[in-house]
């Protein structure tokens, strides 16, 4: 599994979407269920989820699914393997 | 003289060239000289109508807030409503309540409805004789944001007149304030720091930006704040983000209200606002009371930080017994409170607006608590929060609280039984808390049941949503 595949997973279950969204076009305010309350439980599902703790500037960077792929694999180096 | 609310006149009377709202949209700062201006021309043109009740989609911009003034100033009855309420709630509201005018800058005008010159809002072409609004009356406020239940808070204008002042006495709040407006408006918290600050002449920076946004917290620099606000959801995320990290020199007051925040967490702020010559307040409010009821002198947190504090002045606390009796200090009962801040009363269709006060300045407030000897308030729990199973009275706030702090639980009882939800545990872990919640209460692994969920359902108001835990399939 990729690790664009485990977010997708992750967002679709803490933003209680439909599974056949667009996980591309997700972003903080423009994605009506994505608010400050759905967003800190993503940050908590995400470190829970790759047992890392983030930054306070990541917590206020991850305003995007792109940010959150970019975030996660290259600055905390998670990567997903089958 | 129909000016429902001191407000819209008591504006002109500050120096005209004084900051007043700070509008995120490109306008920057608005003096109070401007606000004054755009509130009179606003009420000239609503004054035109009659008296009449007002639903005001009210979201943290400054064309709203002149048309919330403008509404007030020109006597007619805002209903303050969530931007974000789904269309079909919404429209059930307006067919309850028929208001004859939808105001905010969010508003779709519905077929055949009248635009009003220079505001955002709209006239309803048909008034037939609506029912009457109550002289009284001045403002209604959602009990519930996010469901859109029809049930609203109605507040008179000396309600809110009363607790704004008492407010701004008890938090000392200057014209050198400078607050950050970015709770929700038509929330009740929301709407008393934007209502105390004008009041006393201070500033706010309405934004619709929120905490975990970089650019909100550019603002609050860059805006020149000088007064924090928030819920516990709001001081947890500061709490984690770091008050040092967030570089806030500027702030030296932070106001935190809308529901217990354990005392551990709050300690740190305040012995950081202490520390700089600030104050820190615990607050206690309920929608119902305009909202404020109780507020911890920033002084006395060191020696009393597990209370909500104590009465606004003209307010006064009173910890009853089930049969209304009043009892002793340390002992625990439902909280009441008297005082001229208390609402009208309830309503649930347009006929009840028309009616005067039912509450007598009592307000039977649905939590639990006492107040020690020197009079601070401490709350332990919800009235209403009790199960009952099996003869037994089971406060769920305890049975939460059993269930430890590493993991968010909420309890609700159905069907005779008690039904546990905690956030993202494994099946295993399940059904470990299970047995040991079941062993402490001495009940039976069927009358309390633990069940794992991804995330609790929460109010708008971020507070846990046990009405949707309870219809959970």
């Amino acid at each position: 599994m990729k690790l664009e595949d485990v977010l997708a997973e992750i967002f679709i279950d803490v933003l209680r979407l439909d599974k056949d969204v667009d996980v591309k076009t997700l972003k903080y305010r423009s994605t009506e269920k994505w608010d400050s309350l759905a967003h800190m439980e993503l940050v908590t599902a995400l470190e829970e989820r790759f047992d890392i703790m983030l930054d306070n500037v990541d917590v206020l960077r991850i305003s995007s699914f792109q940010a959150a792929v970019d975030i996660i694999g290259t600055k905390y180096g998670v990567a997903v393997e089958a | 003289m129909r000016a429902l609310l001191p407000l819209a006149g008591l504006l002109s009377t500050l120096p005209a060239d004084r900051p007043a709202l700070y509008d995120e949209d490109g306008e920057g700062w608005i003096s109070y000289g401007a606000l004054a201006a755009r509130v009179r021309a606003a009420s000239d043109v609503l004054a035109r109508l009659p008296r009449s009740l007002a639903f005001l989609l009210f979201s943290n911009k400054v064309a709203d807030v002149v048309a919330y003034l403008g509404l007030m100033s020109a006597g007619h009855v805002p209903a303050l409503i969530d931007p974000g309420l789904p269309a079909p709630m919404r429209d059930g509201l307006i067919a309850r309540y028929r208001p004859e005018i939808l105001a905010g800058t969010l508003v779709q005008a519905p077929d055949g409805w009248m635009p009003l010159p220079g505001i955002p809002a709209v006239s309803a072409p048909d008034r037939t004789s609506p029912p009457g609004l109550h002289p009284d009356l001045g403002l209604l406020l959602t009990t519930s944001g996010s469901t859109g239940s029809p049930k609203m808070v109605c507040l008179s204008t000396g309600a809110l007149a009363h607790n704004t002042g008492a407010i701004i006495e008890a938090l000392s709040i200057t014209g050198g304030d400078r607050a950050v407006g970015h709770m929700p408006l038509h929330y009740s918290f929301g709407l008393s720091i934007l209502q105390t600050h004008l009041v006393a002449g201070g500033s706010v920076l309405l934004t619709s930006r929120s905490m975990v946004e970089s650019d909100f917290w550019d603002l609050v620099r860059s805006g020149g704040a000088t007064s924090l606000s928030g819920t516990p959801f709001h001081m947890r995320l500061i709490g984690r983000l770091g008050l040092d990290a967030l570089d806030l020199p500027g702030i030296r007051v932070m106001t935190q209200a809308g529901g217990r925040f354990p005392p551990d967490l709050a300690r740190p702020l305040h012995a950081a606002m202490a520390g700089r010559g600030g104050r820190y307040f615990v607050m206690y409010g309920q929608t119902e009371a305009s909202p404020r009821l109780t507020t911890l002198p920033a002084a006395s947190f060191p020696s009393h930080e597990a209370s909500v504090g104590l009465p606004l002045h003209g307010g006064a606390i009173d910890v009853v017994d089930p049969d209304g009796r009043p009892l002793p200090p340390m002992e625990t009962g439902e909280v009441l409170y008297r005082g001229p801040n208390v609402m009208m009363g309830y309503a649930e269709t347009r006929s009840d607006l028309a009616l005067g006060d039912r509450m007598g300045g009592v307000l039977r407030t649905g939590d639990l608590g006492h107040v020690d000897r020197e009079g601070f308030l401490y709350l332990t729990g919800r009235a209403n929060r009790f199960a009952k199973i099996a003869g037994l009275r089971i406060n769920l706030d305890e049975v939460e609280a059993m269930a430890g702090a590493g993991v968010r639980v909420a309890a609700v009882e159905r069907d005779g039984s008690i039904l546990l939800f905690a956030e993202r545990l494994e099946e295993a872990e399940c059904r470990t808390l299970n047995h040991s919640l079941a062993d402490r209460l001495r009940l039976s692994s069927r009358t309390l049941r633990v069940r794992a969920i991804g995330a609790l359902p929460v109010t708008a108001k971020g507070k846990v949503d046990y009405a949707r835990l309870r219809d959970m399939p």
